[in-house]
């Protein structure tokens, strides 16, 4: 699977770039929206959480810590939804092009979500400039971003891979893809804060493989250092589970697919 | 030289779940629980295809030949069985190419050319000739999900027709379009098979596999029940669908209520060193899209020995009405012996009015002083000196 996804990789690239660029044709701001949609969920957000439910940030006294804090976690979990979510709609949605043409079926998972990177990796790139501005900026542990950003797209690709093979099948499962995000964004600590988290149910937290993505994020842009052993050692191996599971499920599938689209 | 293609022995079934449940059930299991029933489309096929050769397969619906084709593009994978492949394949199945409806027209050639595996540079340079065969001007650039089914199709041959892949294969594909274009299509297809692509079709038209197909194939319940020379494997489907009419081809000439009939073909004796054959149709609307005769002689065993034959141009008015038009063929040039004539009568745009195989016979008797030299005419097949005489004809 890696090995035809390296093979066309021009393709994918080719497919992010066309699906980026035709995202928001037709609209007067066009690219800007990219940006302009982040910027106003996060703007919600903050006003909602810091101004009137008053959150702070511990030791941060101003709305800013709160904003970076929800950024930092927040945009990395939308490309992650975005791709889990697109990529379950993936094979159904270019089953014209699967019934029509020999190729890779997993390039059209590869491409909803090396799209969301690109898209994320624009975002943050804007998020970053404007906190420097407002004169909060994460330092060095920046170059731990990366790597971590890739870990969780690769999560990503595994597990949309793995829905978008299921959702062929049984059409269920994008409305179950859409419930288990919507409990997981919820479940995960990207809005609110850890230590508000109920005595009883912190135990829980460690379960949810995003809790550790997350807390990665917000461990390099809060406190510009590397995310802990453990947060590593979680994402990636979930990563490296979610891509053998899929390739192996999709190397069992992969003549029904083309039988079924 | 090795085959470009070689099917070995491929069997392909398709599985039949009755409710999706069953599948779920299945899956749970992880397949130790059995709630599938297989269908099967292909059982047991092998063949080979060499450089420029033209493969034609024939059957009836349902047969296995859009599936074999499927298989050989692989868009769909066999049950059983492997496939060589030796070439770049283009593939045309059903209607057109895999197009991404959002995408501009340039912009799904650009995909289309990856998918086929071509260089960037290589789509550059035929980046001119692609939009100029396919003719749709502006259109090129809005999006493909605007485009009429003939646009759809204009495209999609003439991305793969310009890229030339070493094997083109194509079900059905070039049925649709205007006749124009469908011309186009034959001319660019003759092309690519001089310059040594090889073709692999599926056509219900018996008479297009005979014309352009090197070698055939039918398939019938997803067997392989003839494979040959064209004529041969014709000969045997025929016989077969004769005996039982659900086998018959699913366009079946139906030529019942095509525009141009075959009355007969007579041979009106000797003249002199002529032998004069008369060919009678029928015409029952006014035409303006010209006509292609074509007598061909043929030796019992079906070789093809000669073809004659006439047009009208394009354009030219042709009542309704009774006519009969007379080839006068210089016997001479003829191995005295005795033919099988086939005629058939189609538009200028190659769409077959009518077929008619083994319409007559005629002898051409021995010569009472033939020079040697002219004995070798019975392997020429285009030595035939004929006039051509047409006429109303009144009965």
């Amino acid at each position: 699977m890696l090995r035809n996804l390296y093979t066309n990789r021009r393709l994918i690239l080719e497919f992010a770039r066309r699906e980026l660029k035709t995202r928001y044709t037709g609209s007067v701001a066009g690219f800007a929206w990219h940006v302009l949609n982040p910027i106003f969920l996060l703007t919600i957000y903050t006003v909602v959480f810091s101004q009137i439910m008053s959150a702070r940030m511990p030791g941060i006294s101003n709305t800013l810590g709160y904003t970076v804090y929800l950024c930092s976690g927040l945009l990395p979990w939308l490309a992650f939804q975005e791709s889990v979510s697109r990529s379950t709609s993936a094979f159904v949605e270019n089953a014209n092009l699967i019934k029509k043409i020999y190729v890779p079926e997993e390039i059209f998972v590869a491409n909803v979500v090396v799209s969301s990177t690109l898209n994320l990796l624009t975002q943050l790139a804007v998020f970053l400039v404007l906190a420097s501005l407002a004169g909060f900026f994460p330092g060095v542990g920046l170059v731990y971003l990366l790597p971590l950003i890739a870990a969780q797209q690769a999560f990503a690709f595994g597990l949309g891979l793995t829905f978008a093979a299921a959702n062929l099948f049984f059409r269920d499962v994008t409305h179950i893809a859409g419930m288990v995000l919507q409990a997981w964004f919820r479940v995960t600590p990207i809005v609110y804060l850890v230590a508000i988290v109920p005595e009883r149910f912190a135990p829980w937290l460690g379960l949810n493989p995003m809790y550790h993505v997350t807390e990665g994020y917000h461990r390099i842009v809060m406190q510009g250092q590397a995310p802990a052993a453990g947060q590593w050692l979680v994402t990636i191996s979930m990563a490296t589970a979610s891509l053998v599971f899929s390739s192996f499920m999709l190397n069992k599938l992969r003549t029904d697919i083309r039988d079924e689209v | 030289m090795q085959p470009l293609i070689e099917v070995q022995s491929v069997f392909k079934a398709y599985k039949l779940y009755r409710k999706p449940l069953d599948r779920a059930l299945e899956w749970a299991t992880l397949g130790a629980v059995r709630r599938h029933s297989l269908q099967w489309a292909l059982e047991d096929i092998s063949l080979t295809v060499n450089k420029g050769e033209v493969l034609g397969v024939v059957g009836p619906n349902g047969a296995g030949k859009s599936t074999l084709l499927k298989l050989i593009a692989r868009t769909a994978r066999p049950t059983r069985g492997e496939i060589v492949r030796r070439a770049r394949i283009g593939a045309l199945l059903e209607l057109g190419a895999g197009f991404h409806p959002d995408l501009s027209g340039m912009d799904n050639i650009g995909l289309n050319a990856r998918l086929l595996g071509f260089t960037d540079e290589e789509l550059t340079s035929k980046l001119p000739a692609i939009t100029e065969f396919a003719g749709i001007g502006d259109a090129l650039y809005r999006p493909v999900r605007t485009y009429s089914s003939g646009m759809f199709v204009r495209l999609a041959f003439s991305i793969i027709a310009v890229m030339e892949p070493e094997v083109l294969v194509i079900d059905e594909a070039i049925a649709v379009g205007d006749v124009d274009f469908q011309m186009k299509c034959l001319t660019r297809i003759e092309e690519l098979r001089a310059k040594g692509v090889a073709i692999i079709f599926v056509s219900h038209d018996l008479y297009r596999v005979e014309t352009l197909a090197d070698r055939a194939l039918c398939l019938v319940g997803g067997k392989n029940i003839a494979e040959g020379t064209p004529s041969q494997v014709i000969r045997s489907y025929r016989a077969l669908y004769e005996k039982d009419a659900s086998l018959a081809p699913a366009v079946p000439l139906h030529f019942e209520q095509s525009p141009v009939q075959i009355r007969g073909l007579a041979c009106d004796g000797h003249i002199g060193d002529c032998v004069a054959l008369k060919l009678k149709y029928e015409v029952s609307r006014l035409l303006y899209e010209g006509l292609v005769f074509r007598i061909v002689f043929a030796l019992p065993d079906e070789t093809r020995v000669a073809v004659i034959g006439n047009e009208v141009p394009e354009g030219q008015e042709i009542k309704p009405g009774r006519y009969e038009t007379t080839f006068k063929i210089k016997a001479r040039n003829l191995y005295p012996r005795r033919y099988r004539l086939h005629t058939s009568v189609a538009s200028k745009q190659s769409v077959v009015y009518d077929v008619k195989m083994g319409i007559t016979e005629l002898a051409i008797p021995e010569p009472e002083a033939s020079p040697a030299y002219l004995r070798a005419a019975d392997q020429l097949t285009t030595l035939l000196e004929f006039t051509v005489e047409s006429q109303d004809y009144r009965p």
